[in-house]
C-alpha cells in the first residue's frame, strides 16, 4: 500500500467536507433570499410564484404546487402550480387522500419514493384477496408521480395548506431536500397566513368604510329627529313657564280681590249705616219731633261713618293702585327708573293677604334713595316667587319666622339679599333648586318652576346673578346682584 | 470501513422491495419479500406488521432476523442482522409508517382496507455489504 | 413433485433469494441468479455467486435446511420452496449458457425500475456456483392475506 494513500484519503475527506460546507452555505443563502421574496409581499399569487419558481430554478424541482385549506376545513384547493402547464389550479384534494391529503390531516411532512411500485404492491395484494377492485382516485399532479415531498404549511398549529414537490423519477428527493422544502414551506405558511389576514382586513375595512359613510347619513337623520324633539320640549317648557306666570298672575288677582273686599265691605257697611241713620233723621225732621240730641247723635254718626268710608275707600284705592302697578308691571315689561325700597314695600303690601294667614313677619332694610333703572315688573315677580317659595317650603303653616329684605349698592350693582329663617335646603338639593320642575312638594303647592322663573328673570331679563346659600334648620338666603342701570 | 445505518437511508425509502428471513425454534428458515424497511435511528429499523403469519410466529419463537436491502442509488445490496425489540402501536415511527400506508391506500380508494397493525422495532446487530462494485 | 404450473413460474421468475441458518438459529440470506428444475421435478438447481456464499455454505453443511423464494415482477407473484440441501458444485457449460440467458430478465427488471443500463449490468451477476436441494414443501408467497398457503406437491 502506497504511503500516499492515507494522505489521499484524508485529502478526499477534507475536500468532501469543504464541498458540503460550501453547499450548506449556498443553501442558507438561497433560503434567506427566497424567504425574503416570499415575505416582501402580501399578494398570495406573488408569494406562490416566488416559491415555486425558486424551487425549479435553484433546486431543479420541476413540478410543484401549493394547496390552501378551504374554509370548510375538509378540502384543500390547488392555488398555484409550476411545471404542469395550465392544469391543476382549482382542483381539490380531500383530507386524508393521497400524500397531500394525509399530510394535511396529520399535519406532518412526508417524503415518499417509488410510489408506483408501492401502489402496485398494494393493488396486487388487494387483487389476491378477491375483494372489490381498487379504483384510481384522480389527484392533482403527475399521473406517473414516483417521488413526492409534501409539507404542511402551519401557522402555529393551524393548517394553512400544503406545499408539494414531485418527480416522475423513482427516488428523486433525499433527506436534505426534505429539510429545505420544510424550511421554505414554513416561511410560505406565515406569508400566506398574513396575506389572508391582510385580505380579510381589506374586506373588513371596505365594509367599515361603507358603514361609516352610511353612518354619517344615519347620524344626520337622527340628529334632525332629536333636534325637533328638543324644540318640542323647549316649546312645552315655555308654555309651562307661561302657564306658571299666568297662574301667578291669577293668584295675584285673587289676592287683590280678597284684600280690596275688606275696606270696600267696611265702607259699604259704614255707608249703609249712614244711610239708615239719615233716613231716620229725615223722618224725625219731617215729623217736627227733632231734638238737639237727635241732631248731635246724627252728626256724630255721620262723622264716624264718613270717616270710615273715606278711610276704607282710600285704603281700597291705595291697594288698587299698588296692585295695578304690580299687575301692570307683571303683565307689561316696561322699563323705568324706580326707588327700590318703596317698591319693595308695595310688593309686600300686595302679598299681605297671604302673609296675614301666617305667623311670619317681614323686614326691609336699606338705603331709601336706592334707585334702579330696570323692569319693576320683573322685580315684583321675583320677590313674589321668593316669598311664596318660603311660604310653601320653609315653614309649616303655624311656624313663626321672619322674612328679611336687605338692599345695598356696590360698584354700580344692586345687591339684593332675601332670607328666611325656615327649615333650610339640604345640600344635595341646593344644586338643583333652579332646575325647571325641581320641587320637593309636588302636589302640595310646588310646581317646581318658581325658582327656575326667578333664575331666568334675574339672569336674562335683569342681566344679573343669583346664588343661594342654605343651612338645614337655620334658613335660606338668596343673593341677587343686578346692574343699577 | 464500518458501515453506518444512516448511510443507507435511501435504501429505506421502499424504492426496491426487500427480503426478510426468519427461523423457527426448530431450525426451519423462512424467507419472504417485504415492501419496505423503515429507518428509525442509527441502531434501529422497523418493519410493518401486516400479513406475515409464519414470519410473525418465527419472530415470537426466535427474535433473530435478517433482511437484505438495496441502495437505490448505487444498486449495492446490504445484509442486516437484526434482533426484534418490541412492537409499537403508536409513536413517531408508527405514525410515519401509518401515514405512508394511508397515502398509498387512499390513492386507490383502499383506505381502511389496509391497516397498520403495528411497527416492529429491530436492533441492527451487523451490516454486511454484499456487492463491492462501488 | 413440483407441479408443472410452478415449474413454469420458476422459469419466468426474475428475482431469487436463498435463506439458511446457523447452529445458533441466526438466519442468513443471499441472492440467487437463476433456478432450474431437474428431470424428476424434485430437485431445484440454484445458480449463485460463490464469493457471496461462504456463510451460506457453512450453514447448509451444518444443518442442511434451505429456503428459496422466487418472485415475479411486476405481478409480485411469489413462491417459497423449502427443503434439504443436497450439494454445492461448479456450473456446467450448459448451465453457464442457461444462466446468461436468464440474466436478461433481471436486467430488464432493473432498467424498468428506472436504473441505468450500467447499473443493471453491474447488478445482475453472472453466477459461478450451484446449490442443489430437494424440495419438501412449497408455499404461495404472493402478498396478501393468502400468503403462506401451502401448494400441494404433485404425485
Amino acid at each position: 500500500m502506497s504511503t500516499d494513500e492515507p494522505t489521499l484519503k484524508q485529502d478526499k475527506i477534507i475536500n468532501d467536507l469543504q464541498a458540503e460546507l460550501s453547499r450548506k452555505n449556498k443553501e442558507i443563502e438561497i433560503v434567506l433570499k427566497i424567504s425574503s421574496e416570499i415575505n416582501s409581499t402580501m399578494d398570495m399569487d406573488e408569494i406562490a410564484s416566488a416559491l415555486l419558481t425558486s424551487m425549479d430554478e435553484i433546486f431543479g424541482f420541476e413540478h410543484s404546487m401549493i394547496l390552501l385549506l378551504e374554509e370548510s376545513g375538509d378540502t384543500l384547493r390547488v392555488v398555484a402550480t409550476h411545471g404542469y402547464g395550465e392544469q391543476g389550479t382549482g382542483s381539490t384534494v380531500r383530507m386524508g387522500q393521497g400524500v397531500i391529503g394525509v399530510v394535511a390531516q396529520k399535519k406532518r411532512m412526508m417524503r415518499m419514493s417509488a410510489i408506483g411500485a408501492q401502489r402496485m404492491y398494494m393493488q396486487r395484494a388487494m387483487a389476491n384477496t378477491n375483494q372489490a377492485q381498487a379504483e384510481e382516485i384522480p389527484l392533482p399532479g403527475l399521473p406517473n408521480s414516483q417521488s413526492q415531498v409534501a409539507v404542511p404549511m402551519l401557522n402555529k398549529d393551524d393548517l394553512v395548506g400544503v406545499f408539494m414537490v414531485e418527480s416522475p423519477k423513482v427516488h428523486f428527493f433525499d433527506k436534505k431536500d426534505e429539510v429545505l422544502v420544510s424550511i421554505l414551506a414554513n416561511q410560505a405558511a406565515i406569508a400566506f397566513y398574513n396575506a389572508r389576514l391582510n385580505q380579510d382586513l381589506v374586506t373588513a375595512n371596505a365594509s367599515l368604510q361603507e358603514y361609516s359613510d352610511t353612518l354619517e347619513q344615519k347620524v344626520e337623520v337622527r340628529t334632525r329627529e332629536l333636534s325637533k324633539t328638543l324644540d318640542d320640549l323647549r316649546a312645552t317648557q315655555n308654555q309651562l313657564v307661561e302657564a306658571e306666570k299666568m297662574a301667578a298672575l291669577g293668584g295675584l288677582v285673587a289676592g287683590v280681590a280678597h284684600e280690596i273686599n275688606t275696606p270696600v265691605g267696611i265702607g259699604v257697611t259704614a255707608a249703609s249705616l249712614l244711610e239708615d241713620k239719615t233716613v231716620a233723621f229725615q223722618k224725625t225732621y219731617k215729623d217736627g219731633q227733632m231734638k238737639r240730641s237727635d241732631l248731635e247723635k246724627y252728626l256724630d254718626t255721620a262723622s264716624q261713618s264718613s270717616n270710615m268710608i273715606l278711610k276704607n275707600l282710600s285704603r281700597a284705592a291705595e291697594l288698587i293702585q299698588s296692585f295695578k302697578q304690580v299687575a301692570v308691571d307683571q303683565s307689561t315689561e316696561e322699563r323705568r327708573s324706580f326707588p327700590v325700597k318703596s317698591y319693595l314695600e308695595e310688593i309686600l303690601l300686595s302679598l299681605r293677604p297671604k302673609l296675614k294667614r301666617t305667623q311670619l313677619t317681614t323686614k326691609i332694610s336699606g338705603d331709601d334713595s336706592l334707585t334702579l333703572d330696570s323692569y319693576p315688573g320683573v322685580l315684583s315677580q321675583i320677590v313674589t316667587n321668593l316669598v311664596m317659595n318660603s311660604l310653601v317650603h320653609a315653614y309649616e303653616p303655624d311656624d313663626a319666622g321672619q322674612l328679611t329684605f336687605d338692599l345695598k349698592q356696590e360698584a354700580g350693582r344692586l345687591i339684593f339679599e332675601y332670607a328666611d329663617d325656615g327649615r333650610g335646603i339640604p345640600k344635595k338639593d341646593l344644586s338643583k333648586i333652579f332646575d325647571p320642575f325641581f320641587t320637593t312638594k309636588r302636589g302640595q303647592g310646588g310646581s317646581g318652576l318658581g325658582l327656575h322663573i326667578i333664575y331666568n328673570l334675574v339672569t336674562q331679563k335683569l342681566n344679573g346673578t343669583i346664588r343661594c346659600e342654605s343651612e338645614v334648620g337655620v334658613g335660606t338666603r338668596f343673593t341677587i346682584e343686578i346692574p343699577v342701570s | 470501513m464500518e458501515i453506518k445505518l444512516e448511510d443507507l437511508h435511501p435504501a429505506f425509502q421502499g424504492v426496491i422491495p426487500s427480503e426478510i428471513i426468519t427461523c423457527s425454534a426448530d431450525g426451519e428458515p423462512n424467507a419472504t419479500a417485504i415492501s419496505q424497511v423503515y429507518y428509525v435511528d442509527s441502531h434501529h429499523v422497523a418493519l410493518s406488521f401486516q400479513f406475515f403469519g409464519k414470519t410473525n410466529r418465527n419472530i415470537e419463537e426466535n427474535p433473530q432476523v435478517a433482511v437484505m436491502v438495496i441502495h437505490p442509488e448505487t444498486g449495492v445490496s446490504y445484509h442486516l442482522d437484526l434482533r426484534f425489540v418490541r412492537r409499537e402501536t403508536e409513536g413517531d415511527t408508527f405514525d410515519e409508517m401509518d401515514m405512508q400506508l394511508m397515502a398509498i391506500a387512499s390513492m386507490t380508494g383502499m383506505e381502511g382496507v389496509f391497516k397498520l397493525r403495528g411497527a416492529d422495532i429491530y436492533e441492527v446487530k451487523a451490516i454486511t455489504k454484499i456487492d463491492d462494485w462501488d | 413433485m413440483i407441479p408443472q404450473e410452478i415449474v413454469d413460474f420458476i422459469h419466468s421468475s426474475q428475482i431469487g433469494h436463498l435463506g439458511s441458518r446457523d447452529e445458533n438459529l441466526i438466519p442468513t440470506i443471499r441472492r440467487s441468479w437463476g433456478t432450474n428444475v431437474n428431470d424428476t421435478k424434485e430437485i431445484l438447481i440454484v445458480y449463485v455467486v460463490q464469493a457471496q456464499y461462504e456463510q451460506m455454505l457453512k450453514n447448509f453443511n451444518d444443518n442442511g435446511r434451505v429456503a428459496l423464494t422466487l418472485g415475479e415482477w411486476p405481478s409480485h407473484r411469489s413462491y417459497q420452496f423449502k427443503g434439504q440441501f443436497l450439494k454445492a458444485r461448479e456450473m456446467t457449460p450448459d448451465e453457464v449458457a442457461f444462466q446468461q440467458q436468464y440474466r436478461a430478465k433481471p436486467i430488464f427488471l432493473v432498467k424498468d425500475m428506472g436504473f441505468s443500463d450500467e447499473m443493471a449490468e453491474q447488478f445482475t451477476y453472472y453466477a459461478d456456483f450451484v446449490i442443489e436441494f430437494k424440495v419438501e414443501k412449497i408455499y404461495n408467497q404472493t402478498p396478501g392475506p393468502g400468503a403462506g398457503k401451502a401448494v400441494e406437491l404433485a404425485k
